[in-house]
């Protein structure tokens, strides 16, 4: 009877390393979960998607898109998607792009972990319910980062930077830079910050908090009797406290206007 | 005799200090010991020809007058006066004035001889070399909290030197532009300007460029306008910045 059962159990995992290995997604059970803090994801061209969950684990998943095809499932996943776990990182990085292909990752993390996500050529990037670091180094396309309660560090080259934070608002510095694209920031109304807000070009500030020692209108209200923010060919720029000041909060963009919206 | 054994009796030979007949016997059969006598000889006569200058009859007195002239210009100078003050002091002030003068000598060379130090404030250095980009930012905003305009300059270009983080780097070059640094600060701040460089730090570069013109910067931007993938907001900006930099 035992020997049935050890057999049993070992054709189920045989099978079931099998159809994981062979599948386009994986779960990556962490030799010590509290020790493993970061997660790293790395692609060339494509999509990231990363959701926090309840879970100790790491969910992956990949999709392929080759040039002028339809997306599928990333199968062998191993064949797209390089695993690995070293000290307190887990790295994801996609292949090499063989011709004009992009393979898209979604990612389900514990939410304590800190996210390092990097696109290097274009796709767009989604997170959602982090509680740690989120740090986000992008070239072509969108961030947006939504129910946040940690910090975010983003950079994005020609894209705009979406992001929204919980109310439990980490009392850390944040940064969202990018050359061209808006900017568009939404804080629970108990939001204390120094910010920094800088347009070049094509853009307006425009907030929903009080920006103290500035002068009203902004520049980018609406016009007398209009109700669209004007856009400014000149740089703006604006040091302000937000509610008594707080950590420092970095908006800037070269091309692209700038909001700052309350919950 | 051999020639190495009248060689180190020559001298006195010649000087009439030594009758030695061996030896006058070997210079006798010896050219080379001849040649060396002749040569005794001759440096003998020029010592002679050179040392029978004798002063003339009016150096004395020139000497003795021009010495009661420093003597008079001396005695009317107000720091020959000043000078005088030790010479009424009793031995205790004298050691005492002494010891001060050490004191204060030893005090001025250790200073000389130290390290330059900043009022640097240990949180602020601690937060920038934290390896969490989150803290270096903040370490970037408590730099405004130093006194010292050098010390936080220093503390950013030590930064920038080494950061990776793209949005710390913006922050850092954000607070040294409001700076008022000097032309080798702003030229090491200005060599981050390069055509790998990221664009979003290439466009604060620019911002910062503008503030500093310089031919050195005139010529950053031409290697950066040569670069073949540059983004063509930067190309723009950096074209619009050389035209005026060069007009």
């Amino acid at each position: 009877m035992k020997r049935l059962l050890l057999s049993l159990i070992l054709m189920w995992g045989t099978a079931w390393h099998v159809t994981h290995a062979q599948s386009h997604q994986t779960t990556v059970r962490l030799a010590d979960p509290k020790a493993v803090t970061e997660l790293a994801v790395d692609v060339a061209w494509g999509n990231l998607t990363v959701e926090a969950y309840a879970g100790e684990a790491v969910l992956v998943e990949a999709f392929y898109t080759p040039q002028g095809g339809e997306t599928m499932p990333a199968e062998p996943l191993r064949d797209f998607v390089r695993i690995e776990e070293t000290n307190q990182r887990l790295s994801l990085r996609g292949r090499t792009p063989q011709g004009f292909e992009s393979i898209d990752v979604v990612v389900q993390v514990p939410e304590h972990m800190t996210l390092h996500l990097r696109i290097r050529r274009g796709g767009e990037i989604q997170v959602t319910g982090m509680n740690a670091l989120v740090e986000v180094d992008h070239r072509n396309g969108s961030v947006v980062l939504e129910a946040l309660g940690g910090p975010a560090l983003v950079k994005a080259v020609n894209g705009s930077i979406t992001a929204s934070f919980s109310s439990a608002l980490p009392e850390k510095p944040m940064s969202f830079v990018t050359l061209n694209g808006g900017i568009d920031l939404t804080f629970p109304e108990h939001l204390q910050a120094d910010v920094w807000l800088r347009t070049t070009r094509n853009g307006h500030i425009v907030s929903d908090f009080d920006l103290i020692g500035v002068d009203y209108p902004y520049a980018g209200e609406p016009a007398e009797g209009g109700s669209k923010p004007r856009y400014s060919a000149y740089p703006i720029a604006i040091q302000a406290p937000i509610n008594g000041g707080g950590p420092l909060l970095v908006a800037s963009t070269e091309n692209g206007p700038i909001r700052l919206r309350q919950r | 005799m051999m020639c190495s054994d009248a060689e180190s009796h020559l001298l006195a030979y010649h000087d009439g200090a030594l009758a030695d007949e061996v030896l006058r016997a070997h210079i006798d059969t010896c050219p080379a010991c001849q040649q060396a006598l002749t040569a005794l000889d001759d440096t003998q006569h020029l010592l002679q020809r050179s040392l029978t200058v004798s002063p003339s009859p009016e150096l004395r007195t020139a000497f003795y007058t021009m010495l009661a002239a420093e003597k008079a210009k001396l005695a009317r100078s107000p720091k020959h006066r000043w000078l005088g003050w030790w010479q009424r002091l009793s031995v205790a002030q004298l050691a005492t004035a002494l010891a001060i003068m050490f004191g204060l000598g030893f005090a001025v060379s250790a200073w000389l001889l130290s390290e330059p130090t900043l009022p640097m404030d240990r949180n602020v250095v601690a937060l920038l070399e934290q390896s969490s980009p989150v803290d270096r930012l903040a370490g970037v905003y408590a730099t405004l909290s130093l006194e010292s305009n050098e010390a936080r300059t220093v503390a950013l270009v030590d930064l920038l030197a080494g950061e990776p983080n793209v949005n710390v780097q913006v922050a850092a070059l954000d607070v040294l532009r409001r700076e008022d640094l000097t032309p080798e600060v702003a030229e090491a701040v200005s060599g981050h300007l390069t055509p790998s460089a990221d664009p979003v730090v290439q466009a604060a570069l620019l911002r910062f460029v503008a503030q500093h013109p310089s031919s050195e910067n005139t010529a950053r931007l031409r290697v950066l306008l040569a670069a073949s993938e540059l983004e063509p907001l930067i190309r723009q900006e950096a074209e619009r910045l050389l035209n005026t930099l060069t007009i």
